[in-house]
């Protein structure tokens, strides 16, 4: 039968003594929505919970839009969706915390949670690679600031990267000038937790052409990333039909759906193609270019 | 003179609504815990199919706090109430994942939890076939080799063919003459989905054998009688040794009026007197262990002449009723005998079999039977009606069965206020106004009538008891109130006859301690059956009563009436409380005369309208009928389907409580919609996939329609209490076809096939 | 392991000793004696467990016991004064309830939806309410008891 001790710290120094005192078996508990329902499953050893939410560093926020933000992890979803600075700065995350269906979940789940759990299907974690977000990383080798895309990609191919690992927060670079994000999803109900295609493209916009242009599909190919060779399409000229036939094609490519019990692989990449049209017309609009 | 208030036909709220929103409301899981308890640790099949090789139960027993780890080697028998097709522990043979194979019993929950995943138990797999055309191959896996076996077997016209446990048919007229009478002929199949109650409620249970040896059970039932039945039959113990009591029941929607694992526990309490034994079921176990919906294949062939006149029907209705069929007999029988639906048609045949599949046993969902032929029937009718380019309504209205019509069963069909419905639910959305296409996003409105028979059990008499004391008038029936309303709707019906205020009725927590004597099994037949036995129980109560108080005032009990709780006499104008009477005694001359407690039963003993062949089964007491329509908005490019607006009608006979007559039609219709759009319990290989909330999607307040409206229509019903007939359960009947209907009126294709997701809506768009 | 914990419990302190398997959905049915936060599907997926923690709505049965040391915690048992809550007493009139083991949780959540905004409107309590799912009623008549009880508060 599992026991486990619990400690909750005031300073990110302890938990992160507890963290490697414990090893492989310590656990951080931030929101507890994916957490509990493993420890109620029996599903992963652990020997001790350290419940971060009582450390003040990583429940502050600073946004600033000239030199960067800083968002502590612990942050909960509801309070990222009603910041008034992330509305105004990253509309797209708040949007995206605000999506998450359940209130309950929303004042429990915290945006660290969202990226450990790592979800190919998260509008949030596709939010935050408009943004270019990087992540602030504590663990045995020190402190580390990773690009979030680098994160994801190789927790996916190692889970154990996450263990013994507190994530501190995640840092979003400056705001470009007109700059502008957009996604789309297709849902099988409107309350439901994930998509299950997402399309997020956003970029800024001058004289006519893209530029810092970011496309994320969630929920076809294994984990979040961006397709940086259709961004390179989108940015080469004006974005006119033939240009963005191209990169849809580009984007196809790319895609290695395969059949899920919600779509198959075909109804799949038939919608995020859809999704990321729409998403660039959505972007087109948002920007107030409409050519 | 004061009048007498009527307490019929007004709503009222809930009268254990407080009880419910304070919290105080004890459900199963809310009873104290017992002391010397044994938690039990479930072991469940994880193959769909396959024979037990052998069960290790060593690593479990050494597991600290176990006490016992019983197998079919200690429990036996089968259950089933009309054919015993269960097996309580799986013994040789697992036929669906969920299925109970062994008890680790423990003293606390988490030793249960924990030694339960100790218990090794090794199969040899046998080929799965999980839908009943899978089942029905030539080349099928058999499930259940010694069906013939089973007690009941024999009666149910099954075992023809290989995993049939069941077949009803109804033939009436000439076949061959109606086709040839038919210009035009349709023939189409259509399939439904496998479905789950997922009342909120979990299933659990707890027995204890007392000293005397006695057995109680408490459990999260809707029907303790029909538990006490069926599980004393199965192990082999007299009735009158087991009470089965029960507690609030947090939503049934079907699957709490049966036996399941409730047997489980009063076997291992026997096996451990003196000791709780207690079961309670995690979220994957509700979806596996318990009960689903049944999914219906439907292969209907119908002819219609270029004047609008349906002249046959066939019909075959392949029920997959999973590993065990007894909770669907009445189901697979209704289709039979009603299956035309509510129209005229001069020659049918119909065959419908219950089909045994390797996923959990199938039971009837939100009290009624009749939601997967009308999936198949009313999506044909559509399709006659456009090949003879004939309105629906118009041709619906045309062929509907009305009040003094032959049926194919032969009988007189009775008035239902069927066209009136119709006429709700068409004017509800405005069926006369095309919808507007805008150029990516299709619209349409479609329509569904329903007719449903109310069956009885052939013990289907019904028995109340009312009782009359210092608080009050207190009303014992057989069946908890799992949410319908009939509490309240026999309360109130109790009230008007006894002349009280509502509140001075209550109706008594549901237990076999009270010793009714016919018990019901249905839910659906309540409202007539359980009305009129409270009717005659109070009637007869009300008697005693006036006799005491005439006795005691020295008048005719001819003069004396109660009028809102006071005892009048009309005679002599002379009055008194009778509340005041019970406390302080009947005001007499010579000082008080105090009141005995009185106590009465009344039975009912409905006439069939319509008994088979098949006495065993059931027959029909009456039909039920409504109508729905909608409105659908489909996304051409990701084939989304939008409900803009739903109605639904239903023909109650006397709505005894209007507002709560109209929540259960509401409640009704989204899951109806639910059933349209997404419920969908998901096998892969005989697993299923998605057995959870999370995955499993019920219907949430963000998928309630912009306009949903509800109708009550009002033809009374002969027999029924104030010509009441039904409490409106049967909507979801009514809206997946409606939606189907719609969406094929805005697309212009039809999804034969349930539920209609956004992909199978996609790549139709995209082939066609 | 067994830890020490005190909270605010619909206004009153209480103190007690949990371990760290024990939700406070279990602490507060099974060692506090409430049971009208209800237990159904115990993942987190239907609402029938809603607490208040700290004035928000959440799961109860996602959050650990120790979890709410120092915290305030409101249930349905706290919420009717003298007399019913406006919210109790909408829905029973409205009808908004059929087997009534989504209540509580309804409840709860709708409490602090008023809280943030006195008159919802219907898409506001549609989604405010997202979290919890009532297999009866169809939901309409919630919603109908949610605005009858914002109109009722001064
Ligand atoms: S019981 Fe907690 S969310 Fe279902
Ligand atoms: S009333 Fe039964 S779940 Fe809501």
């Amino acid at each position: 039968m599992l026991s486990y001790h619990y400690v909750r710290p005031r300073l990110l120094p302890e938990a992160l003594a507890a963290l490697q005192r414990e090893g492989a078996e310590a656990r951080v508990l931030a929101g507890g929505t994916t957490l509990v329902r493993q420890l109620k499953q029996q599903r992963v050893p652990v020997s001790l919970l350290v419940d971060i939410k009582h450390i003040p560093d990583l429940h502050s926020i600073r946004i600033d839009s000239r030199s960067g933000s800083r968002i502590g992890t612990t942050l909960t979803l509801e309070e990222l969706a009603a910041h008034a600075g992330v509305q105004k700065y990253y509309p797209l995350l708040a949007e995206a915390c605000a999506a998450v269906p359940a209130w309950q979940v929303r004042n429990r789940a915290t945006l660290g949670g969202e990226i450990c759990v790592g979800s190919r299907r998260s509008a949030i974690l596709a939010a935050l690679l408009c943004y270019e977000a990087a992540v602030t990383l504590h663990g045995a080798a020190g402190e580390q600031v990773r690009p979030l895309s680098d994160f994801i990609r190789d927790v996916y191919s190692d889970k154990s990267l996450l263990h013994g690992v507190l994530l501190s927060h995640i840092l979003l670079g400056p705001r470009l000038r007109r700059f502008g994000a957009v996604f789309r999803g297709l849902y099988q109900y409107p309350g439901q937790r994930h998509p299950v295609v997402g399309a997020a493209v956003a970029a800024s916009y001058y004289e006519g052409n893209f530029q810092h242009a970011r496309v994320i599909i969630s929920g076809v190919n294994p984990h979040l990333q961006r397709y940086t060779d259709v961004e390179q399409i989108l940015m080469e000229g004006t974005l006119d039909e033939d240009r963005l036939q191209r990169a849809a094609v580009e984007l196809g490519q790319a895609l290695h759906p395969v059949d899920t019990t919600q779509a198959s692989a075909e109804y799949q990449r038939a919608m995020a193609l859809h999704l990321f049209r729409q998403a660039v017309q959505g972007l087109r609009t948002q920007l107030g270019n409409s050519k | 003179m004061t009048r007498k208030t009527l307490l019929v036909g007004k709503t009222f709220p809930r009268i254990e609504a407080e009880a419910k929103v304070t919290g105080q409301s004890r459900y199963w899981l809310d009873l104290p815990p017992a002391t010397n308890t044994l938690y039990v640790g479930l072991v469940t099949s994880t193959r769909p199919h396959a024979r037990i090789l052998g069960i290790d139960t060593a690593p479990a027993l050494q597991h600290e706090g176990v006490e016992a780890v019983l197998t079919a080697e200690h429990i036996s028998g089968m259950l089933g109430n009309m054919l015993c097709d269960r097996p309580i522990l799986a013994a040789h043979t697992v036929r669906y994942v969920g299925e109970p194979v062994a008890l680790v019993l423990a003293r606390s929950p988490a030793a249960a939890h924990s030694a339960a995943a100790l218990v090794q138990v090794r199969y040899d797999d046998l080929p799965v076939a999980i839908t009943a055309d899978e089942s029905l191959l030539p080349d099928a896996p058999i499930l259940h080799p010694e069906f013939s076996a089973y007690q009941g077997a024999a009666a149910l016209g099954g075992g023809d063919l290989p995993n049939v446990a069941a077949r009803f048919t109804m033939t009436a007229g000439d076949l061959e003459a109606g086709w040839a009478q038919a210009d035009v002929i349709i023939e189409q199949q259509y399939h439904t989905s496998v479905r789950h109650h997922a009342a909120l409620e979990r299933h659990g249970a707890s027995a204890r054998q007392k000293a005397d040896g006695t057995l109680i059970l408490w459990a999260s039932t809707a029907a303790p009688y029909a538990l006490r039945k069926e599980i004393s039959r199965a192990l082999g113990i007299d009735a009158q040794r087991l009470r089965v009591t029960c507690a609030r029941v947090g939503g049934g929607i079907g699957a709490k009026s049966r036996t399941s694992i409730e047997a489980l526990v009063v076997a291992a309490a026997m096996a451990y007197p003196g000791y709780t034994v207690h079961l309670e079921l995690q979220q994957s176990g509700e979806f596996t262990s318990v009960f689903v919906r049944p999914a219906l294949s439907a292969y209907l062939k119908m002819g219609v002449t270029r004047q609008g006149e349906i002249v046959a029907m066939q019909a075959r209705y392949a029920w997959d009723v999973g590993a065990s069929a007894d909770a669907c007999l009445e189901t697979v029988w209704s289709a039979a005998y009603a299956g035309t639906g509510p129209y005229r048609i001069p020659h049918v045949a119909i065959d419908s079999e219950a089909v045994y599949t390797n996923h959990t046993p199938a039971a009837p969902m939100r009290g009624n039977d009749m939601a997967e032929v009308h999936w198949a029937i009313e999506q044909h009718i559509d399709q006659l009606a456009a090949a003879i380019d004939m309105d629906p309504v118009a041709f619906r209205l045309h062929n509907i069965v009305k009040g003094g019509d032959r049926l194919a069963l032969g009988q007189i069909m009775h008035v239902t206020g069927l066209d009136q419905c119709l006429q709700k639910v068409t004017a509800a959305i405005d069926w006369q106004r095309r919808p507007d296409d805008r150029p990516s996003m299709a619209r349409g409105k479609g329509l569904a009538l329903f007719w449903s028979p109310t069956t009885v059990a052939p013990d289907h008499s019904a028995e109340a008891c009312a009782r009359f004391d210092d608080d009050g008038c207190t009303i014992a029936i057989d069946n908890e109130d799992a949410g319908t309303g009939l509490h309240t709707f026999v309360a109130q019906l109790a009230a008007t006859e006894l002349g009280l205020p509502l509140d001075w009725v209550q109706v008594s927590p549901v237990d076999t301690a009270q010793g009714l004597q016919y018990p019901q099994r249905k839910a659906t037949a309540e409202v007539c059956s359980v009305g009129n036995a409270v009717l005659m129980a109070v009637r007869r109560l009300k008697v005693h009563l006036v006799q005491q108080v005439a006795a005691a005032w020295n008048e005719s009990p001819n003069h004396i009436d109660i009028i809102d709780g006071i005892v009048i006499s009309h005679a002599t104008e002379r009055q008194q409380a009778l509340d005041e009477m019970f406390r302080a005694g009947i005001a007499t001359a010579a000082g008080p005369s105090f009141l005995r407690p009185l106590e009465a039963r009344g039975y009912a003993t409905p006439s069939p309208f319509f008994a088979s062949d098949d006495p065993e089964i059931a027959s029909i007491l009456y039909f039920c009928a409504g109508a729905a329509a909608a409105e659908v908005e489909v996304n051409r490019t990701t084939g989304e389907v939008k409900v803009l607006q739903l109605a639904a009608a239903v023909d109650v006979g006397h709505a005894i409580n209007p507002d709560l007559v109209l929540s259960q039609m509401k409640g009704g219709a989204l899951q109806g919609l639910g059933a349209a759009l997404w419920e969908n319990l998901i096998y892969k290989d005989g697993v299923p996939i998605n057995p959870d909330l999370y995955n499993y999607h019920v219907a949430m307040f963000t998928d309630l329609p912009a306009q949903l409206f509800a109708h009550i229509v009002e033809v009374p019903q002969e027999g029924g209490p104030y010509g009441a007939r039904s409490l409106a359960a049967d909507v979801p009947v009514l809206v997946a076809p409606a939606v189907a209907n719609a969406v094929a009126q805005a697309v212009g294709l039809r999804l034969t096939r349930m539920p209609i997701t956004a992909e199978t809506v996609w790549r139709f768009l995209r082939e066609n | 392991m067994k830890y020490p914990i005190s909270f605010h419990l619909n206004g009153k302190i209480v103190s007690l000793e949990v371990s760290t398997q024990e939700t406070l959905l279990d602490a507060l049915r099974q060692r506090l004696g409430l049971t009208g936060a209800k237990e159904a599907c115990n993942e987190g997926n239907c609402g029938a467990c809603t607490v208040l923690l700290n004035s928000a709505p959440v799961y109860a049965c996602m959050v650990l016991a120790v979890e709410v040391d120092g915290s305030a915690v409101e249930t349905v048992e706290g919420m009717e004064g003298e007399e019913l809550h406006p919210l109790q007493k909408a829905l029973i009139d409205q009808h908004g309830l059929q087997c009534g083991y989504c209540s509580p949780g309804i409840l709860l959540t709708a409490q602090a939806l008023l809280a943030h905004n006195s008159r919802p409107n219907k898409t506001q309590i549609r989604e405010a309410l997202a979290g919890n799912l009532c297999r009866c009623t169809g939901y309409t008549d919630i919603i109908k008891a949610v605005q009858v009880a914002s109109r009722a508060r001064r």
